[in-house]
């Protein structure tokens, strides 16, 4: 049954990369909201830009970047035994670029509507700066930042363009659900893109009504 | 209060000195004035400065001229570069607006501000703290259920639970009504009494600087006009 394995590798490949977009989101999003110069906003253009590029550029880059010949790449095989493009870590790594400017997005935006003064008198009562952030900051944001994982877990479910193009269409490899769907539809098995469609939708229903009323609302 | 008491000139013999430019866009103020132990009032109308200058002495933003010194301790010198982070200038600190941490107990605010010990000592300090200011049954209440002037007490208790040299407080009674505005100087003026330290309240009220002041600091929009006693 690829259908369930496609839906299993989605699932597993989506929670891995938000693990790993929300931490390094988070830590970019801090560095961006209390960076106060040019070069930041050049910093966060950058690593934004997956919400505007096509998935399958965003894609090519990526191939570019890791790819067998790439030195990313050679390093990864030298340390790991195998490349990293054309396997599941390869859609991890596609589903992790394309949730990060989600979740830095909103966790940035939480994080500077944080009160300053309550950060403010933290230092003041001696504080140090990563207690602040531990203590004050982050949890002040914690909804916003919530919210933006959130979104981060259903972009990275819902990839296609990058995915295929970082970790290819082998079926029960590294073919996600999305994938699975296109599959289906090229095939005409209307059955298996119906099921595949429906369930991808759900999720992002579920993601949505909980970005709504968990996150989004105020306590 | 109309004695002319201390000007920097006389730093040595003075705790606190304060010669400082402070700008920020759109806004400058000069300010200049000494304070010993007890509770100065840096009065004068909103938009003067006061705050801005509190927030300098806080370290919360830096002199672009001057400096601060305490006990000899330089905090700030605009001309050596010389900036004195907050967390190392044993300060506490009571905002208009409490700012406390909603998310956490009462306790738990106080508790963050004491330096030494483990957190069980920690915690007990904090107890302790909380006894003084009259809010130990608001221990373990949730904080934004508080009311202004329970606010005002749990700030205060967490202000002076980090043992300061400097206790800074910035219109801490404006929120309050009469009752707890009456109470509130009345427990300021004897913790600070009792700890020896050195207090700037930032007011407009006159009501504040009759209740609570040993000396003024009489501000007019951008600059410290005169320090008497």
């Amino acid at each position: 049954m690829n259908d369930w394995f496609s839906l299993w590798l989605s699932l597993r490949v989506s929670a891995i990369a938000t693990v790993l977009a929300g931490v390094v989101g988070v830590a970019v999003a801090y560095l961006l909201a209390k960076w106060r110069s040019r070069l930041a906003s050049v910093v966060e253009a950058v690593v934004t830009v997956p919400i505007v590029l096509p998935p399958t550029v965003l894609g090519y880059y990526l191939l570019t970047l890791l790819g067998t010949r790439s030195s990313l790449g050679t390093a990864w095989e030298s340390l790991f035994g195998s490349p990293l493009v054309f396997t599941a870590s390869g859609a991890v790594v596609a589903a992790t670029v394309s949730a990060l400017p989600f979740v830095i997005r909103a966790a940035r935006a939480a994080i500077r509507n944080v009160d300053s003064r309550v950060e403010e008198s933290a230092r003041v009562m001696g504080l140090p700066e990563w207690q602040v952030a531990r203590v004050v900051t982050l949890p002040l944001a914690a909804r916003g930042i919530g919210a933006g994982v959130a979104l981060g877990f259903a972009r990275a479910l819902g990839d296609f363009g990058a995915t295929v193009m970082v970790a290819g269409n082998i079926p029960g490899q590294t073919q996600t659900l999305p994938v699975a769907v296109y599959d289906a539809v090229q095939a005409g098995d209307d059955a298996a893109a119906r099921t595949g469609s429906l369930v991808l939708g759900a999720i992002a229903v579920v993601v949505l009504v909980l970005v709504t009323q968990v996150f989004a609302s105020r306590r | 209060m109309s004695r002319f008491v201390s000007t920097p000139s006389n730093e040595s013999t003075v705790p606190l000195v304060v010669e400082v430019g402070v700008h920020v866009p759109g806004f400058r103020v000069d300010a200049s004035f000494c304070a010993n132990d007890g509770i100065t009032v840096l009065a004068g109308p909103s938009g003067s400065g006061k705050s801005l200058t509190l927030r300098a002495v806080a370290g919360t933003v830096r002199p672009s001229s001057g400096t601060i010194s305490c006990d000899g301790r330089v905090l700030a010198d605009a001309a050596r570069g010389v900036h004195v982070r907050s967390q190392d200038r044993r300060l506490g600190v009571v905002y208009q607006h409490a700012a406390l941490l909603e998310h956490r107990s009462p306790l738990d605010n106080v508790a963050l501000a004491v330096r030494d010990g483990n957190r069980k000592n920690r915690l007990q300090t904090a107890q302790d703290w909380l006894t003084r200011v009259g809010a130990r049954p608001l221990a373990e209440a949730r904080t934004r259920s508080l009311s202004g002037g329970e606010r005002q007490r749990v700030a205060l208790a967490r202000a002076l639970a980090g043992s300061p040299r400097i206790l800074l407080l910035d219109e801490p009674f404006s929120s309050l009504d009469a009752v707890s505005r009456s109470e509130m100087r009345r427990l300021v003026k004897s913790l600070v009494a009792e700890q020896r330290i050195i207090a700037l309240v930032v007011t407009h009220d006159q009501a504040d600087v009759d209740a609570l002041a040993e000396r003024v600091v009489q501000f007019e929009p951008g600059r410290t006009v005169s320090s008497a006693e």
